[in-house]
């Protein structure tokens, strides 16, 4: 289960998509997730599925790696849709049976919530694909460095940052492997009620806490030993850089959300 | 009959995108009661794999896994049965510590299979006395135990489980030499006294050399030897081969041989080879 | 003349006590000089405090008594904290817990980073560092991809790119099987004979310290022994008896010459024990 968070994994390549600076890829990313909340009908967000699409051709990620991204948030998608479909009324009526009523809107609006989510997901996968962790609190930090005037420490921030994702592997087989010693000890971890169930992760989280403090204990002795102060003093090797790509893909962007607000007026909303 | 038996054991793993790899494959072998096995092979080679099987904490893709006589995936009663009949006890024990005392966290595993108090109490103190731990530790934190102690009180958790095969997954890494030593004995100790099968799982074989009564040596996946310990010692070139760390004096009289010396092949201790080499010599001066 | 870069003059240091660990010193009237280029192994068990004795080397711990100086600057002085760790660079045990990026390049960047070096230079030192270890092919690996071995290399490497003069491994091999504790040995090797870095290896594994140009053999928080591993290991008793191991070709040279054999003394490798034991079978043939 959790082997199957995408979110921080990175998948090696050269393509266009990966060369573009990290800092467009954020803001376009965030600028695609609420435009995709503006569309409000097929039209404009079949115009924003087919982008992402296109954009995911473009960075040669496998199709397989992005369905194994959606794979956790797919009880979200149903859930939304199971809703959508029971709770929304109007146009005509395709079932009805006892208290419940399926209308065509609901199954409209479920299949538009369902393609916005995953949709989202998507993109939002493809920026972690298709940028590596460092580069991308780079990239976080270099957005928020206007902070540094309220005299926010945006670098120990990026630090932090870095330093949590490069610990989710690691912290993931330690979970597997004190999970293993446990249940080798007999620990029942799957079955009987929700209180015996949390009572059952106590020798699992006091191992895992106590190995992790151990862990940040030795980290901040290795990193003082390498010079770190977390002062302003840094350098980066790799620096960020606009290039034409960029704008290209900030211009492409701009004129296809220009598309949906106008797609947006011309025909009438779905939901 | 054997107390665990591996026919045609293969596991195999994926991540859905490239093909499956085999961990280990194709693997049969027969345990006996009151055996010493040692499983030796370098990181990658399958061992940890391999021991997971055999308490069922992993399902084989093909093959069969059987103990005492039942196959361990015949139900989910039979699964949960195999964790108690073959306690295994992983590398870097002391992490999985996590009770409040001492007596609680060896009482654990008893706990977990239902015994009532008594029993637990008897169970715990015959585990804590196999692995030297006083009873004037009981009602101290395991965190405050040294680290040759913890590691102790870690091994006692399973052993108060009182399993028919105890499985110990390279109990002696990152132990300094009187670690070491005290580990290595007290798994003695205890066979002395339980005469219940052990495997022991390690990368060093010198160390495992004097303990074990048979060896299996795996390599990339496969079995690549099974037998005693002289038969698998005897084969010093393969071991060396595989990137496995034969003891010193096995290589020295591996040496020997090729230098036309007719001295033994299977040696592996210095008091062994003190006595071939002394047979030799002496045998020399009397022709 | 040899040019001292680490010396202790007359070093105590305790540690504050604790709750259930009444104080006692880690590192007790302690004397020694290191000189530039030097390979030294720290021999001891846990607890020796030669732990200690690495940590106080480049200010991360600071004497009670005595002081240490890094190429003349005194830990103790708190305006040279950073100069001293430009010298000295420390490699840990545990290879997961210093690794503090997320691509295997980016973490060798990581100390040029905080010294304020220019992002074309240290674009350089990486790539030069890492191909000093012999992990320039993995530079775009992600940390948790690589063994244990490869993983000390990169460390290793990110203690290059700072260009430090000496590299103090505290116990980086005690966690590492076999294979990855040869990788580190080669690096470190090849480091000091090709680019003349003074090494510090703390270890408690004898057959590592018997690779280095001198021995000190910690006991009880005091110097023990110090010597060429020659000298050392001639004292098989005295090693014995603080619990320590001692190469198996010295100790069967040892038994032979108990046994009335005349076998030449410093014996350390198995070719050297080979060598006197062909030669002394060939002398019984002659005669």
């Amino acid at each position: 289960m959790i082997r199957d968070i995408t979110i921080g994994q990175y998948y090696s390549g050269s393509s266009v998509i990966h060369r573009m600076d990290a800092r467009m890829k954020i803001v376009l990313t965030l600028a695609y997730i609420v435009s995709i909340f503006i569309c409000r009908n097929f039209i404009s967000l079949g115009v924003m599925a087919l982008f992402v699409a296109v954009t995911a051709l473009f960075s040669r990620v496998p199709v397989k790696m992005l369905l194994k991204s959606l794979k956790p948030v797919l009880i979200i998608v149903l859930f939304t849709a199971v809703l959508n479909i029971f709770y929304t009324t109007g146009g005509s009526t395709l079932v009805e049976w006892r208290f419940i009523k399926i209308t065509s809107k609901g199954v409209f609006s479920a299949i538009f919530m369902s393609i916005r989510i995953i949709a989202l997901i998507v993109c939002s996968s493809l920026l972690t694909y298709t940028t590596t962790p460092t580069v991308l609190t780079g990239a976080i930090e270099s957005l928020l460095s206007p902070l540094k005037i309220f005299h926010i420490k945006v670098n120990t921030f990026a630090m932090m940052l870095t330093l949590a994702l490069r610990f989710v592997p690691t912290l993931i087989e330690e979970i597997d492997r004190i999970m293993n010693a446990q249940k080798a000890r007999g620990a029942d971890l799957e079955s009987g009620g929700l209180i015996s169930r949390a009572k059952a992760l106590v020798p699992i989280l006091i191992p895992l806490f106590i190995s992790s403090f151990r862990r940040a204990y030795d980290l901040a002795f290795a990193m003082e030993c390498r010079c770190y102060t977390g002062g302003d003093n840094r350098t980066s090797m790799k620096k960020m850089k606009l290039a034409g790509r960029d704008f290209g893909a900030l211009i492409f962007y701009l004129i296809m959300l220009a598309g949906i607000i106008v797609v947006n007026r011309l025909f009438p909303a779905v939901i | 009959m054997p107390i665990i038996e591996v026919e045609n054991l293969t596991y195999r793993y994926g991540n859905g995108l490239s093909p499956e790899k085999a961990a280990i494959e194709d693997i049969s072998l027969q345990v006996e009661e009151g055996e010493l096995l040692a499983v030796i092979g370098h990181t990658g080679s399958g061992k940890s794999t391999l021991i997971q099987h055999l308490n069922g904490l992993l399902k084989p893709t093909s093959g069969r896994v059987i103990v005492d006589g039942r196959d361990i995936w015949e139900s989910k009663a039979s699964v949960r049965q195999a964790r108690f009949t073959v306690g295994l006890c992983f590398q870097y024990p002391e992490y999985q510590l996590f009770e409040e005392t001492v007596y609680k966290d060896i009482a654990f595993g008893p706990k977990n299979m239902g015994f009532d108090e008594e029993e637990i109490h008897k169970r715990v103190c015959r585990a804590a006395e196999y692995v030297g731990i006083g009873k004037e530790l009981f009602e101290k934190s395991p965190f405050d135990l040294s680290g040759g102690q913890k590691r102790r009180a870690a091994i006692a958790g399973v052993m108060a489980m009182e399993p028919k095969v105890l499985i110990l997954d390279e109990p002696i890494a990152g132990l300094d030499p009187l670690g070491r030593d005290t580990v290595l004995g007290l798994i003695k100790s205890y066979r002395e006294a339980t005469g219940k099968t052990v495997i022991l799982v390690s990368h060093s074989m010198e160390d495992v050399a004097k303990l074990a009564t048979k060896i299996l040596v795996l390599n990339k996946s496969r079995l690549a030897m099974f037998g005693t310990v002289e038969e698998v010692f005897s084969r010093g070139d393969e071991l060396t081969g595989m990137g496995l760390n034969v003891p010193q004096v096995t290589r020295i009289f591996m040496r020997l041989r090729q230098a036309g010396l007719p001295v033994s092949s299977g040696i592996y201790t210095v008091e062994q080879g003190k006595n071939e080499l002394l047979r030799l010599m002496n045998g020399g001066r009397s022709k | 003349m040899d040019e001292t870069i680490i010396e202790f003059n007359n070093v105590s240091f305790t540690y504050e006590a604790e709750e259930n660990n009444p104080e006692k010193p880690a590192v007790k009237n302690v004397n020694l000089k290191i000189n530039r280029g030097e390979f030294i192994a720290v021999l001891g068990h846990n607890g020796s405090g030669k732990s200690t004795l690495a940590k106080l080397t480049n200010a991360i711990l600071v004497p009670d008594e005595g002081k240490v100086t890094v190429a003349g600057m005194d830990t103790s002085d708190e305006s040279k904290v950073y100069d001293i760790r430009r010298k000295v660079g420390m490699v840990f045990q545990n290879p997961d817990n210093q690794i503090v990026s997320t691509i295997v390049e980016d973490d060798v960047a990581f100390g040029p980073e905080n010294l304020g070096i220019p992002p074309e230079e240290i674009r350089r030192r990486v790539d030069e560092a890492l191909k000093c270890v012999e992990m320039y092919d993995f530079r775009l690996y992600e940390p948790h991809r690589l063994s244990g071995g490869q993983k000390q290399r990169v460390a290793i490497a990110g203690i290059l790119a700072m260009r430090t003069d000496c590299i103090v491994l505290d116990e980086s091999t005690a966690m590492l099987d076999p294979r990855g504790r040869k990788e580190v040995m080669d690096t470190i090797r090849r480091l000091n004979r090709e680019h003349g870095i003074t090494v510090v290896f703390i270890t408690h594994f004898m057959d590592e310290a018997v690779e280095a140009d001198r021995v000190v053999v910690m006991n009880d928080s005091r110097i023990f022994m110090d010597g060429t591993p020659y000298e050392v290991f001639a004292d098989i008793k005295k090693i014995k008896k603080i619990g320590l191991d001692v190469p198996q070709a010295a100790e069967l040279a040892n038994e032979l010459r108990e046994s009335g054999i005349s076998i030449p003394e410093n014996i350390l490798t198995s070719e050297e024990c080979v060598q006197a034991v062909l030669e002394v079978v060939n002398a019984d043939n002659r005669g």
